[in-house]
């Protein structure tokens, strides 16, 4: 084999290349934060921290941090049931997942800002099919994406049919992989359906629930695409989550410094996050090792 | 007897739920697609067209025509991004599962780099390659988003080299097969699926990115995805001609998927879940 010196020669292009591409714009950024940017002049005087200070006292800032927390909460809570509900449909059926899972996948592969304009086309206020078949119910049209009260919720919508896929493929694996040991020794306990899901699925699946749980934060962290097509943020500021805000502050009203400093805000609750998941990732190596 | 009706009974009620779902699932889909093929006569009318009795491929001909260039581009940002990718990832992933170069500290130092978020770099990357004269190029776009897929080809494709039995190749090398011949002979060829899966999953991340073709570019080097949020600005009223150029940039990724089938858990979750 070849040395371990050799070995390491293999990693340092890796290491290079995320150094530059990664931990130099991380730290370029801190420092823009810290400064009174303007684009328009070469040199930009160093502010402290009014950019933070600025964010801090914008209401809009608030409201959209309000934004973001009603989407993770809605979307893990209504993503998990889905797609926990639909994994354990697809188990009763084993014969026909085959030709269904696939087909279920196909949401999670489709770009973003398409699922923010198939939602315009979906949800057109006089034309759309949505409406048609609320009509067809009985139902008033709704303004859905342009009405101040439903725009989050058509957001939402379309969120969750592009990401509960996701959470129930992964269920599904898990549930797929779970040994069949602990069911049996409890078939013969005589436990019902329900307990048997609550005692001994549910646990075992802890993992991998956790894992799903997430890496959806994580995303619905920097949720941006679908809104940015459907709404804007809008009407008004009602669907504008943090990362829709940082860009606009940064590339509509061209203040760099602010929007560096909200950028790191979002970092905070990420970091957290994404530690959480190294963790999780290094017990299951550590796990694998052991066998 | 009952017990048995009682089942029938259940599965065929399954079965009607999950073919609800199916359709919910696809019907987005159908309607792009639809409305792709429609005319202007049939668009945006009330009620709406649930079929098309004159499908036209006009909308198909000005997509082809209009985005063309934006397709190559889109191609060729996803092409560089995966192959940069899975040639450090290669190399160094190797490395991290048959010499634990780094412990365990730096392959997890790599992974958590996957999640280091767009909307943060977005103002380094502006200001840099706007200092470098470079934006509106493709290798402006290439660059950010190898922070997607660098991270994640290492760590796929040390996973699929962990798989491979260490034994194999040291059997080869007490036949005095030298390392590099080992690599080729014996490691690669039973990591090629690995790494088309790898690959494939690289150019979609690249593929469907928005956040930073958005920033990092204007007119020459603008994305499938660019093009469309930046179509619905400047023709409202095109739908029959968005729907196509969505169509164009969401079906082969679709087509991959159902190729990646069996993998896309385990790409989904990082290897985590296999």
């Amino acid at each position: 084999m070849v040395g371990k010196k050799t070995a390491y020669f293999l990693v340092v292009p890796t290491v290079i290349v995320l150094v530059l591409i990664v931990i130099f714009p991380m730290f370029y950024s801190i420092t823009v934060s810290l400064l009174s940017f303007d684009i328009r002049i070469p040199h930009h005087p160093f502010a402290g921290l009014k950019n933070f200070i600025g964010i801090l006292s914008d209401s809009k800032f608030y409201h959209a941090a309000l934004v973001t927390g009603i989407m993770m909460v809605a979307e893990l809570v209504i993503e998990f049931i889905l797609g926990l509900g639909i994994a354990l449909l697809l188990m009763q059926i084993p014969l026909s997942r085959k030709i269904y899972q696939p087909i279920l996948l196909i949401p999670m592969m489709v770009m973003p800002v398409v699922v923010g304009y198939v939602g315009r086309l979906l949800f057109e206020v006089r034309s759309g099919p949505v409406n048609y078949f609320l009509n067809v119910f009985g139902i008033e049209s709704l303004q859905w994406h342009a009405s101040a009260h439903l725009a989050l919720i058509t957001v939402l919508i379309l969120r969750i049919w592009r990401w509960t896929p996701f959470v129930m493929a992964t269920l599904l694996a898990g549930l797929l992989s779970l040994p069949v040991e602990p069911y049996e020794s409890v078939q013969v306990d005589g436990a019902n359906a329900r307990q048997t899901f609550f005692y001994i699925t549910l646990p075992m699946l802890k993992p991998v629930i956790t894992l799903v749980i997430i890496m959806r934060a994580l995303e619905i962290l920097q949720a941006f695409d679908i809104i940015y097509v459907l709404t804007m943020g809008g009407p008004g500021i009602s669907t504008m989550p943090l990362s829709l805000y940082t860009y606009l502050t940064g590339f509509r009203y061209w203040d760099i410094g602010q929007a560096s400093a909200a950028a790191w805000l979002i970092m905070i609750p990420l970091s957290i996050l994404v530690t959480f998941f190294v963790k999780l990732m290094e017990k299951g190596e550590e796990i694998e090792e052991k066998n | 007897m009952k017990r048995k009706t009682k089942r029938r009974i259940r599965q065929v009620i399954i079965s009607i739920v999950i073919i609800f779902i199916v359709i919910a699932t696809l019907f987005p889909i159908y309607w792009m697609l639809l409305t792709s093929v429609q005319h202007k006569s049939e668009l945006m009318t009330s009620p709406p067209h649930f079929f098309t009795r004159h499908p036209t491929l006009k909308n198909w001909e000005f997509t082809f025509k209009d985005t063309l260039p934006k397709f190559v581009n889109s191609l060729v940002i996803a092409f560089f991004a995966t192959l940069i990718a899975i040639v450090l990832g290669a190399m160094s992933g190797y490395a991290f599962a048959r010499y634990k170069v780094g412990g365990n500290t730096l392959p997890f130092w790599i992974l958590s780099l996957k999640f280091f978020p767009p909307v943060v770099a977005i103002v380094p990357y502006f200001l840099m390659m706007n200092t470098l004269r470079l934006i509106d190029t493709r290798t402006a776009v290439i660059i950010p988003h190898l922070i997607i897929t660098v991270p994640f080809a290492v760590w796929m494709i040390k996973g699929f080299i962990q798989e491979v039995p260490r034994e194999l190749e040291e059997a080869a090398m007490i036949d005095g097969a030298s390392q590099l011949s080992i690599i080729r002979i014996i490691t690669l060829p039973l990591i090629a699926p690995g790494l088309v899966v790898t690959a494939l999953f690289c150019f979609i991340w690249s593929w469907n990115d928005f956040m930073f073709a958005l920033i990092l570019t204007r007119n020459q080097a603008i994305t499938i995805p660019v093009a469309i949020a930046g179509m619905r600005e400047a023709h409202g009223l095109m739908w029959g001609e968005v729907s196509a150029t969505a169509a164009l940039g969401t079906v082969p990724i679709i087509l991959l998927a159902i190729v990646l089938q069996r993998y896309l858990v385990r790409g989904l979750s990082l290897g985590s879940i296999k």
